[in-house]
């Protein structure tokens, strides 16, 4: 009995946090999507609005951000790509010098986001101002790679890698080998590889607010003048968009991989 | 046959090439910069920084937010991990969103979840009628940060550390529970020593992000003291010259900061990798 109890106080301390953390910010959010006016002195909301939900259709702001979208899409599946072909030649090189790039290839990561763009910035501003866009997509890459070649190398280095020794040893050749053994096998971390690169970077709002200033405007950077205007209900729905498109592009690939899958099993 | 090996190094070279390229130059060109552009007055940057008050006071609440941060975060995230490491377990998809979402949007959902008309502050008022203000946001002691940065970093500690867990507790569970050790025992005494290295790693790379960031801090932080990576911000476009050139310097330690970060993670990882072999 006692036992159970000690078992119990840690579970609901955890309830606790993912209900404070994880479910009352969305159930707020979507509350303030309508919402004009609720005040800490009223038990409940005093009026109802849909301006938010008006000012965002009438403003224009939808367009960017689907381009904005696309922007974060293009960055993530070039992350992808590289980090397939760098953690397949690490992992396949026995050298002693495989940790060093490993390392290098990781350390973006710990970088702050905020020092390097406006080191790059200052850089940009000097020798390339014609061409911002180039130091700015490398930028976007240079944060979203470290962890989408995190979750692929970790695929190569544990089991995939003896699948392809093995795949070597029964006569398959490099091609075979590549789009029979592995790429089948690594399709579930190349989906969480994606959706890393991608969540990194389409949460990026420093580098769009030093590279994107002037005729470009940005939804993070509109979404973050509501919020910091205290217009709640407009910056709720702006909160609102950005994250729906965010999630699905996240579960896209789970989907299309679900729906492939049923496909498949019907035929 | 003999030429074989130089061939296959020129492959790898040709296939790591654009990797390296992607990384290493940005990070050559940023830190060169940063470090000469912030080095170009000798030493005298640096001093007429640390003469600034608010620069001081600055460091001193990113330092403080940031360890407490990663101390809550890295400690409730590798809880909740072992919690429900097993739960998660085909169903990574779910816990993905889970930890994909906080980071979408952390500040402009901390603000209104916990600003001072948001739901937390109303739930508050049914316990506490007598509550004026919640006051999370743009606290003194930057309570509206702490939330923030917590809100972001609980799941990605959640998602690192439930991989790990998951291999511990299918070794060593069962012999805890048969010596009848309870929940909270078990986390201390098994499952956090086993995953510590792991742990720490997970820790340091926490505070080397909040150290630095600016959402938070920016959105949700007090007008004074101010985050290392607002000063920052506010240094650099600063009319002046002498600020741009300060903002130089504070980006140059940054820097020299990362580097530091970057080596104790790398040893925490060799060494782990050691003990492994």
């Amino acid at each position: 009995m006692e036992e159970r109890k000690n078992n119990n106080i840690p579970r609901t301390l955890a309830g606790i946090t993912v209900m404070v953390l994880g479910v009352l910010p969305f159930v707020s959010l979507l509350l303030w999507t309508v919402i004009s006016r609720w005040s800490l002195s009223d038990p409940f909301p005093r009026s109802f609005t849909l301006s938010g939900w008006r000012y965002i259709v009438r403003s224009g702001d939808i367009p960017a951000l689907f381009r904005v979208t696309g922007y974060a899409i293009a960055v993530a599946l070039v992350s992808c790509a590289l980090s397939l072909v760098s953690a397949r030649t690490l992992a396949e090189s026995r050298s002693r010098i495989a940790p060093f790039f490993e390392a290098l290839f990781f350390f973006p990561a710990l970088v702050p986001v905020l020092c390097m763009t406006l080191a790059v910035h200052q850089w940009a501003v000097w020798y390339v101002p014609s061409l911002m866009r180039l130091p700015m997509f490398s930028l976007y890459l240079f944060f979203s790679f470290p962890y989408a070649f995190r979750v692929i190398y970790s695929a190569y280095r544990g089991g995939i890698q003896a699948s392809r020794e093995t795949a070597a040893v029964l006569g398959a050749n490099s091609w075979q080998t590549l789009f029979r053994v592995e790429l089948p096998l690594i399709a579930p971390h190349v989906t969480i590889a994606f959706a890393f690169a991608f969540a990194v970077a389409y949460g990026q709002y420093i580098i769009e607010a030093f590279f994107l200033t002037g005729k470009h405007t940005v939804f993070s950077i509109r979404m973050a003048a509501f919020l910091e205007s205290s217009n709640r209900t407009t910056a709720a729905v702006y909160t609102v968009f950005y994250i729906a498109l965010g999630v699905c592009v996240v579960l896209l690939p789970a989907a299309a991989k679900r729906i492939t899958a049923d496909r498949g099993g019907l035929s | 046959m003999r030429n074989a090996a130089p061939q296959r190094l020129m492959f790898r070279a040709l296939f790591l090439g654009p990797a390296v390229l992607l990384t290493a130059a940005p990070l050559v060109t940023g830190m060169a910069y940063a470090l000469h552009g912030g080095g170009r007055n000798g030493l005298a940057d640096l001093y007429a920084l640390a003469a600034l008050p608010l620069f001081r006071s600055s460091v001193l609440f990113s330092l403080c937010i940031a360890l407490v941060t990663s101390v809550i975060a890295s400690l409730s995230g590798a809880f909740l991990a072992y919690l429900f490491c097993e739960k998660i377990q085909g169903r990574l998809i779910l816990a993905k969103v889970l930890v994909m979402l906080p980071y979408l949007a952390a500040a402009s959902l901390a603000a209104n979840a916990f600003g001072d008309s948001g739901l937390a502050a109303h739930l508050v008022k049914v316990f506490y009628p007598g509550l004026r203000t919640l006051g999370i946001r743009y606290h003194p002691l930057g309570l509206g940060v702490i939330i923030t940065c917590l809100y972001k970093q609980i799941p990605f500690v959640f998602l690192t550390m439930a991989v790990v867990f998951f291999d511990i507790r299918k070794q060593f569970q069962e012999t805890a529970r048969t010596l009848g050790v309870g929940s909270w025992d078990m986390f201390w005494r098994v499952f956090l020593p086993l995953g510590r290295r792991p742990f720490a790693g997970v820790a340091i790379l926490l505070f080397q992000f909040t150290l630095f960031s600016y959402e938070g801090f920016a959105f949700l932080g007090p007008s004074a003291p101010k985050g290392l990576g607002e000063l920052l911000v506010l240094l650099y476009y600063s009319a002046d010259a002498e600020s741009k050139s300060l903002a130089l310097t504070l980006c140059g330690i940054e820097f020299v900061f990362s580097l530091i970060s970057a080596a104790a993670l790398a040893l925490v990882m060799l060494y782990g990798r050691k003990k492994e072999q």
